[in-house]
This record gives structure tokens, C-alpha cells and sequence, in this order.
């Protein structure tokens, strides 16, 4: 059998670097793209995986790296199977309320990451993904992008990002799916992760718990969660989070 | 009754179309131009008493649409006359004379009946103005009774804003005309805001309304509609304007015009006019992705003021007219040849009435104001 390859945006911590970590002990070849080069944690994995995990620098709100990050795999590889769409930021002005003044700056950097980032990324590797065996794109999203379930007050910049990179993958879903590829959507839940730039610690999952059962749901053909398998519709798309649990749009 | 309304883009066909209607229902109106909105001086048009130089729309309120019908009656559609000089014609609007708006001037005999059955005298079709419409090219010039859209008043001067990306490839000269806004008293109590993002065209449901000189200009997929991915609209930077244009900017609007809607007997209804392409479960594959994503975001937006201020008694409504949003690139042919192809069709019938049910949505009270719901123009649940 010849090696699995991935593509994961924004490994260099959090769920995407416990991700690329789950991936690399299946043997896994792993591309990780890594938006912080002084973060230590991606070359001490490299030390343990020397083989296996290749670092590219990438910005995924940024056109000329995203596709920069592709020629650099397409060197390496003719084709990849799988793509995490991780990389995600939050801010901290998620709690100023429409009476207050907000923040446009903020939202549009949120946008360009975290909405239109996982677009202009999946773009730009279909080609080899096209070539791959398992044509599977994986989206990390949040419960936050729920407009049926949306009981927060503010947050516009974070929920509208969110909003937004569902529909887009709908979008994209609907255009790519004939075409033979798959889909995962993920709410990773709350994840004590550094999406603000600091850890956060009140968060009730650490990245590992999450992890785990996104790789078999972004692996697997059934929903690993409720004890016995049931066979995933690839012709539907829905967002579950990672106890499994469908989201409303 | 002593209400007002606020509408984003009042000089947008469907904007122009809502504005008279709820006028028509008693409303004063005001209108807003987005590019005023990035600063922090907002500017916005004022409806006060008709001086020479105001929004035709809110003058006509003042004199019952009874001076815009005569002056005008005698123009006749001459499809495909050369309209060169209308690009250089300065191209403002003139009192009674934005042809956004339907008014009883029909150009033909079944526009009248229509009109009359239908809407009242107001609703014939009349081409945008300032676009290159061949059916209308008689009016380009001035109209007698018409004030100088360039000259300054007494009542505020003009400012001449610049108009937004791309405006000036969309709508040639009436982009410098919809831009064009007066300051004025902005402090002036809001009941209903009305967030009309982008630009309307008629022809959501009707492709074959697009016309030989349109498909020449711009790629199409079959139905009619713009080419998605391929087409040439989209663009890492349209992407970005359009998130800009349906989303942010609506935002902008509400943060600034709250204050304004605090009166303790103020209606305080906040209205979206959004799309069912941003709904994620049913919205189209073949729609622009970046407008997509933005009109979803705007319903998230959408969301998230309905839970705050719903318990502050604000009431919301989110509606999708049911047309589409006039492509950003190649527009002009678009809708000068949609009028073309068919001078007895009036080319904004589906605004008006798109419109007319706007107007009874936002104004009439609603049986289940806890929940937000995209509706569409004929009552119908868009799912989100």
C-alpha cells in the first residue's frame, strides 16, 4: 500500500498540530502548513517523524502563499488525499456589542482566515486532490457558524466568518461532489487551544480530545460515535461536532 | 401616523421602489448611501420639503406624484437609437425623474393598464437612470421642469462622495449619481431601518430575460445565471468586497443609526434585504461563491441583533425580494438589453412588486416576532 498523503493548515498548535501528530503515528505523510516559525512544537515533531512530516510555510489568507504551499507539495508528491482546513483565528473583541464601537479591521481578518481562507486553500489543492485516493476535504468549522442554533449577542466578526465558511462549503460541496470528492464539516468544540493568541484555559476539551474522533470522522465511512456504525452519506452535508452531534445551519 | 424609515442605498431600483412605497403608506423616508458609512461623518439624504435638488422620490411625496406624469408622457420607446451622448449627459437625478422608480408614464398602453390594475398609477417601468437604454433615449435630455443635479441648493449642498469600487464600471454615470448625497440633519429619530446591501436586477427566476448582448460580455451557465468559479466576478478581491458590500456594510449602518432608534414610541424595526443565495441548505452551486458566503453572513448578522435587541423590543425582519443581485462587472449591457428585448415587458414590474410586499412586511406587525425568518416576496420561509 502506498502511503496516505495530508495537507493540514494551521498545524503549528491546537487541534491542528494534534491532527498532524494523529496522522504521522498512522503513517501518515503529513504536510503541515505552519503560520508561526518560531513555534516550537512542529520541529520537535519533525525530530520524531523525520520522514514523515514535511513544514511549509502557510498563510491561508494570503493568495500567493496558499498557492506557493501547493507548488511546494506538488514537488514532493503527485497527489494528496486528504486536506484539514484548520486553520482558524478568533479576537478579542468578540464580546463588544453592537452599542459599542465595532471593529471592521478585525472582522475582514477574520474573514480572509477563517471564511474565505479554507475556500482559496481547497482551490488551490483540488488538482491534487484530484489525483488522490480519497478526494476528502475537511473543513474545521464551529457550532458558532450555526445560525439556527446562534444565541450569542455580539461576536459578529468570529459567527459571520463562520456563517459564511459553511455556505461556502456547501458551495463547494454541491460543485465538487459529482466529481467524485468528499466532505467532512467539524465542530471541534471547545478546545483549550491558542485561537486568541493565548491559551485558553476555562475550555473543557484539550486538542487531543478532539483529535481523536475527527480523524475517524474525517478518516472513517461510519460515525464512530454512537456505538454501532452507521454508514456516513457522502451525498449529504452536515456539520457534527465531535461527539457527532449534527448542527442546524 | 409620524414614522420614518431609513433606507441603505435609496437610489437603488429596489431601495428607490420600497421608498415609494412606504411612502405612499404615510412614511417620511430617508435615504442612505453606503460610502458615506466608512467615516465617521455619516451623511445621509434627508427628505425635507421639496427644494429643488432633492431626491425625487421623497419630493414626490410632497406634491402626490401629479408633476412627474405630464412633461414626461410624451416619450416613446425607440429601441436601438444610438444613445452615445447619454453617457456624457450628466447623469443626477431629476425631480420626478428617477427612472428607478416606476411612475404613471407608461410608454405604452398595456404599461398604463398594468400599472393602473396592478399598482396604481406609479408603477410603469422605467431604465435606470443614467444607463444606456435605447427605449429611452429621448430623455436624455434635461426635462424642462428638472433641476441641474449637479447645482448645490439651499437646503444642503451636495457632496459628491466617491463612489464605491467599481461603480463606476457598473452603472457608468449614475454610479456618480447614487453616490451623490447631502448633509444634512442626521439626528432625526429612526422607526424602521431598512439594510438593502448591493444591487438589485429583475431577474432572479428569469434567464430569459438576459440577452444576446449580456452573454456576449460575460460567461453564463445554462439558465442564465453568471458563471460561478469561472466567472469573471470572481475574484480573491470580489470575494472580499462582497463581504464588504452585504455584510459589513449593513453592520455599519445599524452600528451607526442605533441611537437613532431608541425613542421610547419608536418602532424600532430593523430590516435586511438579503438573498436565499446565502442560504447554506438551499442556496444555488452556480451563485458567485464570495456573494454567497456574505449574504450568509449577513443572516448570521442577522442572528446575532435579533438576540440582543429583541430584548430591548426591537423587531426584525429578514427578506429576500426574490432578484438577484445585478452582477458586479458586466451590468450595463445586462440591463439595457433587458429592456430592449422586450419594450412591453416594464423592466422593474418584479421590483415593484417585490417592493410592495417589502413595504407591508417591514410596516405591518408580525404574529411571531421571537423568531427571524428569511422571507421571500411572496410570503414564502427561506430556510437559513
Amino acid at each position: 500500500m502506498s502511503t496516505y498523503h495530508a495537507v493540514i493548515t494551521g498545524a503549528d498548535r491546537g487541534l491542528g498540530f494534534a491532527l498532524a501528530e494523529g496522522l504521522l503515528e498512522k503513517g501518515w505523510r503529513v504536510f503541515a502548513g505552519s503560520y508561526l516559525p518560531d513555534w516550537p512544537q512542529l520541529g520537535e515533531l519533525q525530530e520524531r517523524y523525520p520522514d514523515l512530516l514535511i513544514v511549509l510555510p502557510l498563510d491561508v489568507s494570503s493568495d500567493s502563499s496558499v498557492l506557493a504551499a501547493a507548488a511546494a507539495v506538488e514537488e514532493r508528491t503527485r497527489s494528496i488525499d486528504l486536506l484539514i482546513n484548520n486553520a482558524g483565528v478568533i479576537t478579542d473583541k468578540n464580546e463588544d456589542s453592537i452599542r459599542t464601537l465595532q471593529d471592521y479591521d478585525e472582522m475582514i481578518r477574520l474573514y480572509q482566515v477563517n471564511a474565505l481562507g479554507p475556500i482559496r486553500t481547497s482551490e488551490a489543492f483540488l488538482p491534487l486532490l484530484e489525483r488522490g485516493e480519497l478526494k476528502r476535504l475537511c473543513f474545521v468549522s464551529s457550532e458558532a457558524g450555526s445560525i439556527g442554533k446562534a444565541e450569542r449577542t455580539a461576536w459578529f466578526a468570529y459567527c459571520m466568518s463562520k456563517a459564511a465558511l459553511n455556505r461556502g462549503v456547501r458551495l463547494l460541496f454541491d460543485r465538487m461532489r459529482p466529481e467524485g470528492f468528499t466532505f467532512r464539516l467539524y465542530h471541534p468544540g471547545w478546545m483549550r487551544t491558542y485561537m486568541s493568541g493565548e491559551r485558553n484555559t476555562e475550555a473543557e476539551l484539550e486538542p487531543s480530545e478532539s483529535a481523536a474522533p475527527a480523524l475517524e470522522y474525517f478518516l472513517g465511512s461510519a460515525l464512530p460515535w454512537d456505538g454501532k456504525p452507521h454508514a456516513i452519506d457522502e451525498d449529504e452535508l452536515v456539520m457534527r461536532d465531535w461527539q457527532g452531534r449534527e448542527w442546524p445551519w | 401616523m409620524n414614522r420614518t424609515a431609513w433606507i441603505l442605498n435609496l437610489h437603488e431600483p429596489f431601495g428607490a421602489a420600497l421608498g415609494r412605497e412606504l411612502m405612499s403608506r404615510g412614511w417620511n423616508v430617508i435615504g442612505g448611501d453606503p460610502t458615506g458609512l466608512d467615516t465617521q461623518e455619516g451623511r445621509s439624504a434627508v427628505a425635507k420639503n421639496g427644494s429643488e435638488g432633492d431626491l425625487p422620490e421623497l419630493r414626490a411625496a410632497d406634491d402626490g406624484w401629479g408633476s412627474t406624469i405630464a412633461p414626461e408622457s410624451v416619450s416613446l420607446p425607440v429601441p436601438g437609437s444610438d444613445l452615445t451622448d447619454e453617457e456624457e449627459r450628466p447623469s443626477g437625478v431629476h425631480i420626478g425623474e428617477n427612472r428607478d422608480i416606476p411612475t404613471g408614464t407608461g410608454s405604452s398602453g398595456l404599461e398604463d393598464f398594468e400599472g393602473s390594475v396592478a399598482f396604481g398609477p406609479e408603477s410603469n417601468a422605467r431604465p435606470k437612470a443614467g444607463e444606456t437604454d435605447p427605449a429611452y433615449a429621448e430623455e436624455t435630455e434635461a426635462p424642462s421642469h428638472g433641476a441641474d443635479p449637479n447645482a448645490s441648493n439651499e437646503a444642503g449642498a451636495f457632496v459628491r462622495a466617491e463612489p464605491e469600487d467599481g461603480d463606476s464600471d457598473r452603472t457608468g454615470g449614475s454610479a456618480a449619481a447614487s453616490s451623490e448625497v447631502r448633509t444634512s440633519d442626521a439626528a432625526g429619530r429612526i422607526d424602521l431601518l431598512v439594510l438593502n446591501a448591493g444591487e438589485m436586477a429583475p431577474e432572479f427566476g428569469q434567464p430569459s430575460s438576459r440577452s444576446v448582448e449580456g452573454k456576449a460580455d460575460e460567461s453564463s451557465v445554462p439558465g442564465g445565471w453568471p458563471a460561478g468559479s469561472a466567472g469573471q466576478e470572481d475574484t480573491p478581491a470580489r470575494r472580499l468586497q462582497d463581504y464588504e458590500t452585504y455584510a459589513l456594510t449593513p453592520l455599519r449602518a445599524v452600528e451607526r443609526l442605533l441611537p437613532r432608534m431608541n425613542a421610547e414610541d419608536g418602532l424600532k424595526r430593523i430590516c435586511f434585504i438579503s438573498s436565499r443565495e446565502g442560504s447554506i441548505s438551499v442556496g444555488e452551486a452556480h451563485t458567485p461563491i464570495g456573494r454567497a458566503m456574505a449574504h450568509t453572513a449577513l443572516h448570521m448578522q442577522a442572528k446575532l441583533l435579533f438576540n440582543d435587541l429583541r430584548r430591548e423590543g426591537y423587531t426584525f425582519r429578514l427578506y429576500d425580494p426574490g432578484l438577484r443581485p445585478k452582477l458586479a462587472g458586466g451590468s450595463k449591457p445586462q440591463t439595457a438589453s433587458s429592456a430592449s428585448d422586450s419594450p412591453m415587458t416594464p423592466l422593474s414590474a418584479p421590483i415593484a412588486e417585490s417592493a410592495r410586499f417589502a413595504a407591508g412586511l417591514f410596516a405591518n406587525p408580525h404574529a411571531n416576532e421571537d423568531r427571524l425568518v428569511l422571507t421571500g416576496g411572496r410570503g414564502e420561509e427561506w430556510p437559513f
